[in-house]
């Protein structure tokens, strides 16, 4: 699996795997097996989505099976929810602590704050460093952030740039100018919904099937490797164990630049998740 | 266990108690049957249950109409996305406002405070475009009344994670029962959705010489509050007030726009009739 380097020097897997529903301890066991057998070994979750618990057992039981295998090659995604930072007012350390004893694990690769809630954010953003300090998160940055949240973060004195962000893309919603002023800070960008859910209105699309044709390989493989090609970091989510195959195979699709910019020009700005919806204020 | 345990435990269980009540109404009068009172309790118990089913049938009604008038669930559908515009308002915006859903959100809303108003505008303005408009509806009057933080009527349009904020439980359960817990407000929206159906409405607002519009410092801080809010989201606001005093619209715009402090860079307009509110959002 390639990797991307975040600008703390760490690695990330190039493609991580969602957990978002996938709330069984048997399908997230097959998921986790499957993805690390073709050497994927990035997951995403949240305290929201009720899976950090299972996919941490699943993680450690699949360490425990495969002597070749350590923590240390996985990479465990997390979040801080709105209502923690709500509830703490900011100071989430105690919520991070919980987490890492609740799941097992001795530190977290990447903590993220879900939703910027706005009373919250900077303060939160504060524990935040000192967690990333601390080593109890190697990583640390926000999902679903405009440039003002950056601003924010910047004009409320943080020490540390978010080393990722994590927002809503796909052919739908390309977001380009945000995309490349947050890469040219230095922060890497992954994609949450980068298959726009599957939904027809995607799958469907000429142009997409198009390409899919031209490649002789699926709309999502397509779409997957035009993620991959803007260096957005794509999380998929897929409860069948024979589709991590095919969505790792789309790093092997010879995409070309006209086509890359083929599938940017289906941009309408359509988000699925409207984000003050999510959260009032953001 | 005591007291405030049982009291929380009946809240919840609201079945509990009504059962309770019902079947010592129904022993009282199985015991006074063959008594000579035997009519007066025939008569009490055939109104009881008429209330009783009046109750339950009004009940409903409000139910349906919350379910009307406040925010539909998360990510119901892929509808209403890049829309053009939004509309915040109270009571007479949503009275008198025929809305294109196509171009414009509608988030306007019976009775509530302008806290509240602005909070459907944080909760709603993703609806809309970037560079798109925010159609911010202002009766002073109302304001005053209502009070312009959080009010008690605010609960039925209430966001689960503003609860959150207002540190306050759940609202399902008064949302489910409307009529036992907030009896007086729920049938007077009740009432109003119900005319605002049957074009019962009268054509326009009552005007009046003694309605001057004034802005008080609560409503200046948070209307100033509204217009960094949207300028920060790159949203355009126009403000309108509902004016129901006899003084022109003009001169009451003016009037409004020098309490505020605002400059021409933000439209601000006054409207005392329902063409004139429509006519703003056509413009």
């Amino acid at each position: 699996m390639n990797k991307v380097i975040l600008s703390n020097g760490k690695e990330m897997p190039q493609m991580l795997f969602g957990s978002f529903q996938l709330d069984t301890q048997q399908a997230l066991g097959e998921i986790v097996a499957a993805s690390a057998e073709n050497g994927a070994f990035g997951f995403d979750t949240s305290p929201s989505y009720n899976t950090e618990q299972p996919l941490s057992k699943a993680i450690n039981d699949y360490v425990k099976k495969n002597s070749g295998v350590s923590r240390e090659d996985f990479f465990i995604t997390s979040k801080i929810d709105e209502w923690q930072m709500i509830q703490k007012k900011g100071d989430i350390r105690p919520f991070v602590a919980a987490t890492l004893k609740k799941i097992n694990q001795p530190y977290i690769d990447l903590l993220l704050i879900h939703w910027p809630q706005p009373e919250y954010f900077a303060a939160t953003w504060k524990s935040f460093e000192s967690v990333y300090e601390s080593g109890m998160a190697k990583s640390i940055g926000i999902c679903n952030a405009r440039l003002r949240h950056i601003k924010t973060l910047e004009n409320s004195g943080a020490n540390i740039c978010p080393m990722v962000v994590q927002n809503e893309l796909h052919p739908f919603l390309v977001d380009e100018q945000l995309v490349s002023e947050l890469q040219a800070k230095g922060i890497v960008v992954q994609a949450y919904s980068p298959l726009f859910r599957m939904e027809p209105m995607l799958s469907q699309n000429e142009t997409l099937l198009r390409l899919a044709e031209k490649y002789n390989c699926s709309v999502a493989q397509v779409v997957l490797k035009w993620h991959l090609e803007r260096k957005i970091v794509p999380i998929v989510k897929t409860s069948k164990p024979q589709r991590v195959k095919e969505n790792l195979a789309a790093f092997n699709i010879p995409l070309e630049a006209e086509d890359v910019r083929l599938i940017s020009s289906l941009d309408m700005n359509f988000k699925l998740f409207l984000e003050s919806r999510c959260c009032p204020g953001y | 266990m005591g007291v405030p345990y049982m009291k929380n435990y009946l809240k919840k269980n609201l079945w509990l108690p009504i059962i309770c009540v019902w079947a010592v109404i129904v022993a009282v009068g199985a015991a006074f049957l063959n008594s000579p009172f035997r009519g007066i309790f025939i008569a009490v118990f055939t109104a009881a249950a008429a209330a009783a089913i009046i109750f339950i049938f009004l009940n409903k009604y409000c139910v349906k109409v919350f379910k009307a008038l406040a925010p539909t669930s998360y990510f119901s559908d892929l509808r209403f996305r890049n829309m053009d515009a939004i509309a915040v308002g109270s009571t007479i915006a949503w009275k008198y406002l025929n809305i294109d859903e196509e171009k414009c959100y509608d988030a306007v809303g019976i009775r509530r405070s302008n806290a509240m108003c602005f909070n459907m505008l944080k909760t709603y303005f993703s609806h809309v475009h970037t560079n798109g408009t925010v159609y911010y509806f202002v009766d002073p009057l109302e304001s005053d009344a209502i009070g312009d933080y959080a009010s008690p009527c605010d609960f039925i349009h209430i966001h689960r994670l503003v609860f959150l904020y207002l540190g306050m439980s759940s609202p399902m359960k008064r949302r489910e029962n409307p009529m036992i817990y907030d009896t007086d407000f729920s049938l007077r929206c009740a009432a109003a959705y119900f005319c605002k159906k049957h074009s019962l409405l009268p054509k326009t607002w009552k005007l009046s010489a003694s309605h001057a519009v004034e802005i008080s410092e609560d409503l200046r801080g948070q209307l100033a509050e509204v217009r960094s809010f949207c300028e920060e989201r790159e949203l355009c606001l126009k403000l309108v007030v509902i004016n129901r005093s006899t003084e022109n619209n003009e001169k009451t715009a003016a009037k409004v726009r020098k309490s505020l402090g605002w400059k021409n860079d933000i439209s601000v307009s006054a409207v005392s009739c329902s063409d004139e509110l429509n006519s703003v959002l056509m413009n």
